[in-house]
């Protein structure tokens, strides 16, 4: 039997849930950048530190986007489909802005959170951020290590050598590459997340993709944070005015503290003030 | 006053239909808007041409058996009935564009009219008590809290008329379903049906065609009984409670 119309919005209500509950933690934590290279890494490397539970939270996050997509799509289809002929004259008196363009600027959003991933996560689109790594409180870059062309003549003890440490730790203030063996180097240096930051906002382009994107999440929210509560019955004559209130309130606080994120990062650049240490 | 008025005017159900331009002349600003279209009507008949048809019976705001959608605004500009809207919310030399509700599970039976027998349906299949109330008992022979009471009547007060619907920018009964379903679930006598009454009804709507809520408020907006879409937070409830408790 197919789901009703309630269970069908209540689906998109819950898992809304679930990633508006993701939006602020995660604002939280990337708010830590603010406190320094040390805080920002620690909890990074705190977060990677049990893989299980990572993906765990990945894969129900991952889950929660597809349905919160695919019932929206749905409802969004017989929603078009109730009103086959549309008025001559249509006049808009309460529905707000935000209710009315939810399907886009969640596509919108969609579409943004896939460049994320690619950006930051599986650093695709920046591949040179695979090789920031922090040593011994300072950042360094990861370079691999190639091999020169070595001569017939040379001897085979040399060429394992090489073989062994494929990749060496340069550090970013010396032009010399100073080589590590490779198996210290999980032991002594973790991924510095700071510098991807700070270095990827340092981009105009990134950093404006970035503020749009949060002004859409933000337009998105204001409209769903409270809707939520009226879609799981959760709506009381009492609270009413302050669940309608949650959503463009919440919306707000999470547009200012991701905003200024790219925002303080570029203006710094920008002003030379020097309050990234990279 | 005098006006242009753009009115749909279609021949059938499956007739195709159009906007037609007439000219109101002398329209006084005491009158109701029914009453300008009687006027209009009176005229095409005097012209030999069909009148314009659409729903109206008692003319006092109570039956919900007149409603147009006036300028893109369900029952015009003011939040009442279209009987009981009066010219004087228009000016002189006005255009007015009038058409009927549009929603797929109302079909148009012809110009303004609508069949709207997907209400009866919704009503049918759980909008009552099936318990014998007997005939008019005492009213505190079974004790309803006050705020229960005022509650269950101003969800009561629904005069189905479909603004709501029309309104609504998914065509989407939830308004009119959920008056129902929060009277009867305030009251002692609702409470044996409760749960049947709730799924039932949600799913008769739903088979009628009408879309889903996207918490717009549109409906609230135009309602001329101005039932609250609190009501829809309460059926929201009432649905998720009576399905995860298995009725």
């Amino acid at each position: 039997m197919l789901p009703s119309s309630i269970a069908k919005k209540a689906v998109v209500a819950v898992t809304g849930l679930l990633l508006f509950g993701f939006v602020v933690v995660h604002m939280i934590g990337n708010l830590q950048v603010f406190l320094g290279r040390e805080t920002l890494n620690n909890y990074a490397e705190f977060l990677h530190s049990m893989p299980e539970l990572l993906w765990a939270a990945r894969i129900g996050l991952l889950t929660a986007i597809v349905l919160h997509v695919v019932f929206t799509v749905w409802v969004w289809r017989e929603n078009r489909a109730s009103r086959p002929q549309r008025y001559a004259v249509e006049r808009t008196i309460r529905a707000s802005r935000a209710s009315r363009t939810m399907i886009l600027s969640g596509l919108l959003v969609l579409s943004f959170i896939i460049y994320h991933l690619l950006h930051f996560t599986v650093q695709v689109t920046n591949p040179d951020y695979r090789q920031f790594y922090e040593h011994q409180g300072r950042p360094v870059t990861l370079v691999s290590y190639e091999p020169p062309p070595q001569p017939s003549s040379s001897r085979p003890e040399a060429v394992n050598g090489a073989e062994d440490a494929p990749e060496t730790i340069a550090s970013e203030a010396s032009p010399r590459i100073e080589t590590i063996p490779a198996e210290s180097v999980p032991v002594e240096a973790r991924r510095d997340v700071y510098r991807m930051v700070v270095l990827g906002f340092r981009s105009p382009l990134i950093a404006l993709t970035y503020i749009i994107a949060q002004l859409l999440l933000g337009l998105h929210l204001s409209h769903g944070a409270s809707a939520m509560f009226q879609t799981l019955g959760l709506t009381t004559p009492k609270y009413r005015k302050a669940q309608f209130l949650f959503g463009p309130a919440a919306a707000a606080l999470i547009v200012l503290g991701n905003v200024s994120i790219p925002l303080v990062i570029l203006l710094d650049h920008w002003a030379g003030l020097g309050l990234f240490d990279v | 006053m005098n006006l242009t008025l753009h009115v749909w005017r279609q021949q059938g159900p499956s007739a195709p239909g159009r906007l037609v331009t007439y000219q109101a002349k002398d329209v006084s600003p005491d009158q109701s808007f029914l009453e300008m279209l009687d006027g209009l009507n009176e005229e095409l008949i005097s012209r030999g041409e069909e009148p314009v048809a659409f729903d109206h019976d008692c003319r006092e705001g109570i039956c919900g058996s007149c409603g147009v959608v006036i300028n893109g605004v369900a029952h015009g500009p003011e939040q009442t009935t279209t009987c009981q809207l009066h010219m004087r919310s228009f000016k002189d030399g006005d255009e007015i564009v009038i058409e009927p509700w549009r929603a797929d599970p109302f079909p148009v039976i012809r110009d303004l009219m609508v069949d709207r027998s997907a209400f009866d349906r919704i009503i049918a299949a759980g909008g009552y008590v099936s318990i014998n109330t007997g005939s008019a008992p005492e009213a505190n022979g079974i004790p309803v809290r006050k705020e229960d009471a005022d509650m269950a009547f101003d969800s009561a007060t629904c005069i189905g008329c479909g603004a709501c619907v029309a309104a609504c920018k998914n065509a989407s009964a939830m308004l009119f379903t959920s008056a129902k379903v929060a009277q009867l679930a305030r009251l002692p006598q609702g409470q044996v049906e409760r749960k049947r009454r709730v799924l039932n009804m949600v799913e008769q709507m739903d088979k009628e065609g009408f879309g889903n809520c996207s918490n717009y408020q549109e409906c609230e907006a135009v309602c001329p009984k101005q039932i609250s879409t609190q009501n829809i937070a309460v059926m929201n409830r009432e649905y998720l409670r009576a399905s995860l408790s298995g009725a």
